[in-house]
């Protein structure tokens, strides 16, 4: 009876003897921690569970010091795959009819979906983790750390849904003002007018409505990060009133004599090519250059394909939650187009169409007829992807092709630009047999 | 396992027979590099067991290789503060022996040029001599349920351990 019940709940649970070695392990416990009964059975519990907790507060130990359950402690186990699977722990002491101690049970639930939806909303608040597998982000990710500690002004290019407000609010929570706010304001959206009193504030009086003073984004950014998107967007009479506020670090308020001082440190973002906007004489050259300090560029997703598979399945973990769908994957011929397609609108644009995807799935997998018909223009010809690792490999190739494209099949450019040797990328033609014109660098 | 042809190994006469003073002899496949003395092997451990988790484990154990022995190891304590994969590679690690490890820290640990050999259990003492005899990939010195030696190489290279048993012949 004890044995039915065990195996038909949804909680791993364990037992172990007093020598800590397994004396019972359920199938929800081989499901969560991917080890069979018959490997944990008499082994001892810290092998089997391998929890963070194990050596250094087991709650287990806990208990069976003490005679106490504990309740949802809260750790992680790394599975043999070397993923970090987040749990809660409860335990209990087992006992006989008599009274006496036969070992300890401990109960645990995975909260991988739970850990999900609060890792989301941190990226939401811009204290979630910002990783990727592809290698042409892999230098942007070896300097974020140096340039979160830094007070430097940061330009962020890319074209738009790249992700820039996230990696500027990234920046922001890994800096030493992460305690200080982060204010975002977006340029391109304001009239001249408007966007002066929004970063500047105004006195009571500067103009008809004005019936108070009003703090603008720079004095309640102070101390912390002001993110202004769209700059190249802003029209020159604000660019010089901008350009002021970034050599001379202060302002005066609209309607105000007072001139104020201020501490933020600026990251900007703009999807056009600022330097073109100078050679156009549309942007000033000082202000670019006073903005250009550090420059990141995000490179759009069609570049980045290796993350398509992993930014997928979180979209479809995060759509899951939220719809209260238990949606398990995409098929093969969803995962193909999906990694066939370009993707002009970047990340943003994938977030849409896997949402959509989830609201009109009504079974466990996204098929094709789940997805918007635009993305079946750029389906793969190639043959069926019947997985994950077929599926990266497809997007490294189509990676490669594109920016060899791009770049003129300067290999030495695109081993630069995808963040790889240049051998690697010597090695990847080969293997995927990327045939290559005869006139090459 | 690579034979080791003509380099013999003895024990030390003045040493007192222990798993941890044999000789150890690594070898490097396709080279003529016999065998790396100065070698420095970490082991997370924990109560003279392989620590359960690497990214949680508190003491490391550094093992050096000196004259063809592997000397008694020292015991470190992780710096909170510190990032792990930084602090083995300030004491020039170049292998280290653990249990778990996340995806994450492996990679950091190879980016600094440290192979490593995960997933082990087993008293330390038996995970050394499991190394000094090339068996680690045997399943009484993995987790449960690792099926396969879980290994790591630097830079490509691969690095095997050669047993005394073959150095003798």
């Amino acid at each position: 009876m004890n044995d039915i019940i065990l195996e038909s709940i949804s909680d791993g649970v364990f037992t172990v003897n007093l020598n800590w070695e397994i004396t019972s392990f359920n199938r929800a416990a081989e499901k969560i921690t991917g080890i069979k009964r018959a490997d944990a059975m008499g082994k001892p519990c810290c092998e089997v569970f391998k929890s963070n907790m194990c050596e250094n507060e087991c709650p287990l130990r806990k208990t069976m010091r003490n005679g106490k359950p504990v309740i949802n402690a809260e750790g992680y186990i790394i599975t043999l795959a070397g993923h970090t699977v987040p749990v809660s722990v409860s335990t209990a002491l087992l006992k006989d009819t008599k009274g006496k101690i036969l070992g300890g049970a401990e109960t645990f639930r995975d909260l991988s979906e739970i850990e999900e939806l609060r890792n989301e909303l941190k990226i939401k608040s811009g204290q979630g983790k910002f990783s990727s597998s592809s290698p042409s982000m892999k230098k942007i990710l070896e300097i974020l750390p140096v340039i979160a500690d830094s007070p430097s002004t940061v330009l962020i290019k890319g074209e738009t849904g790249t992700g820039k407000e996230v990696l500027a609010r990234y920046i922001h929570t890994q800096s030493g003002r992460a305690k200080k706010q982060f204010i975002a304001i977006n340029c391109g959206a304001l009239p001249d007018t408007l966007l002066e009193s929004e970063l500047f504030g105004y006195k009571k009086g500067a103009f008809t409505g004005a019936d108070k003073d009003k703090l603008g984004r720079f004095a309640l950014a102070e101390g912390g990060t002001l993110f202004l998107d769209e700059i190249g967007d802003i029209t020159p009479a604000m660019q010089v009133k901008l350009l002021r506020v970034l050599q001379e670090r202060e302002y005066e308020p609209l309607g105000s004599i007072q001139t104020l001082k201020t501490n933020v440190r600026i990251i900007c973002a703009s999807n056009k090519n600022l330097k073109d906007l100078v050679r156009q004489g549309l942007f000033r050259q000082d202000l670019y250059f006073r903005i250009n300090i550090v420059a990141l560029e995000l490179p759009p997703l069609r570049f980045r394909r290796e993350d398509i598979p992993n930014l997928s399945e979180r979209f479809l973990q995060k759509y899951n939650l939220l719809m209260g769908k238990s949606i398990n994957g995409f098929s093969p011929d969803a995962y193909k187009i999906i990694s066939a397609y370009s993707w002009p609108g970047n990340i943003r644009e994938l977030e849409n169409v896997i949402e959509r995807a989830v609201l009109l799935c009504r079974e466990k997998t996204i098929k094709p007829e789940c997805l918007p018909s635009d993305l079946f223009g750029a389906a793969l010809p190639e043959k069926d992807i019947s997985g994950i690792r077929e599926t990266k490999q497809d997007a490294e190739k189509q990676s490669i092709v594109s920016v060899m494209e791009n770049n003129g099949y300067d290999r030495i450019k695109t081993a630069e630009i995808l963040g790889i040797d240049k051998a690697t990328l010597y090695r990847k033609i080969k293997k995927y047999g990327i045939t290559l014109p005869g006139k090459i660098k | 396992m690579q034979q080791i042809g003509s380099v013999i190994l003895y024990l030390s006469k003045n040493t007192e027979y222990s798993p941890l003073n044999r000789p150890i002899l690594f070898l490097k496949i396709g080279t003529d590099r016999a065998y790396i003395t100065g070698m420095k092997i970490a082991v997370t451990t924990w109560n003279d067991r392989i620590a359960p988790v690497y990214d949680a484990s508190k003491t490391v154990t550094v093992y050096v290789i000196e004259n063809r022995m592997v000397t008694a190891g020292d015991c470190f304590a992780f710096p909170s503060a510190t990032n792990r994969a930084a602090f083995l590679a300030s004491c020039g690690i170049d292998i280290l022996l653990c249990g778990a490890i996340s995806t994450a820290s492996c990679e950091e640990l190879k980016r600094r040029n440290i192979e490593v050999h995960s997933f082990l259990a087993g008293s330390t003492a038996d995970i050394i001599i499991g190394l000094r005899e090339g068996r680690l990939s045997e399943r009484c010195f993995l987790m449960p349920g690792c099926r396969c030696r879980r290994r790591r190489c630097r830079k490509g290279s691969e690095y095997t351990v050669a047993t005394s048993t073959d150095a003798d012949k």
